[in-house]
């Protein structure tokens, strides 16, 4: 990125438009460029991916599942807050459905601001909302054919929210 | 799933409730969607009365949110007969 100081107020904010929730590979470099602009001087990417293991749990694939509507409802509601919030210049949010293998992204925020305070903030801001509200669950599904979804918040004793290789 | 016949669905004789479930929920119910018949109360009555209709899956039911449409509904607020209810057990996405 050009490193023209641009402390002025920027000019309008990009909005890409792009599916909340897809079923194919997300192409995270291309989210990365999709937020980046002449204003934007800081862009974070982050992606989460299916973690192979989790303590000695071992996990094959995990299987994502959503409340479409609220799902993307819930996802459209905290770009537009991060944007207004951390001041962002572009603000991009996807995650996948379906079975998503080890090493695969689940998930990926794509954000771009003036300076990289806020841009790192707001990655992280949104990945915590994400995790903690949106109506979206995982499967996890292990070599030796069991399976388990995913609800944290089990009573003591439970190992649910600990399970399951994601983000 | 049986798919309700156009003619009757919208007859207000016939006052149901059809309730989504997902993941965990669903699984333990072995089914994703259950109807009960409905013609006025709150969300909270709507989920004693589905814990007492699939009681496998009480125990999570407990500590899952509902969602009227593409909105979570708090435990005071009606459900109209008709409407398109779902459980949203904690969430685990990312």
């Amino acid at each position: 990125m050009a490193a023209i100081p641009m402390d002025d107020a920027p000019t309008a904010v990009v909005r890409p438009d792009l599916p909340l929730l897809v079923r194919q590979p997300i192409a995270t470099d291309r989210l990365l460029a999709r937020v980046g602009d002449a204003a934007a001087g800081a862009n974070v990417l982050f992606t989460g991916t299916t973690r192979g293991l989790t303590a000695d749990a071992v996990t094959e694939r995990l299987v994502y599942e959503a409340h479409e509507p609220l799902a993307e409802s819930q996802l459209s509601t905290l770009v537009a807050e991060a944007t207004a919030r951390f001041g962002l210049r572009a603000c991009i949010v996807q995650h996948r459905l379906g079975p998503v293998a080890v090493g695969e992204t689940s998930v990926a925020v794509a954000v771009s601001a003036q300076h990289r305070p806020e841009a790192f903030a707001a990655a992280a801001w949104l990945m915590e909302r994400i995790k903690a509200g949106v109506a979206i669950w995982k499967c996890d599904e292990r070599p030796d054919g069991t399976r388990a979804w995913v609800h944290p918040d089990t009573p003591p004793g439970g190992q649910a929210d600990v399970a399951g290789g994601g983000s | 799933m049986p798919t309700a016949d156009p003619s009757t669905a919208s007859d207000s004789c016939i006052a149901v409730v059809r309730i989504g479930l997902f993941a965990g929920m669903a699984e333990a119910a072995g089914r994703r969607s259950v109807e009960i018949p409905w013609t006025c109360g709150t969300v909270a009555q709507l989920k004693a009365r589905l814990a007492a209709e699939v009681p496998v899956i009480a125990p999570l039911l407990a500590r899952s949110a509902v969602a009227i449409g593409a909105a979570y509904a708090p435990d005071d607020a009606p459900v109209p007969p008709g409407a398109d209810v779902a459980i949203i057990p904690p969430v685990s996405g990312g």
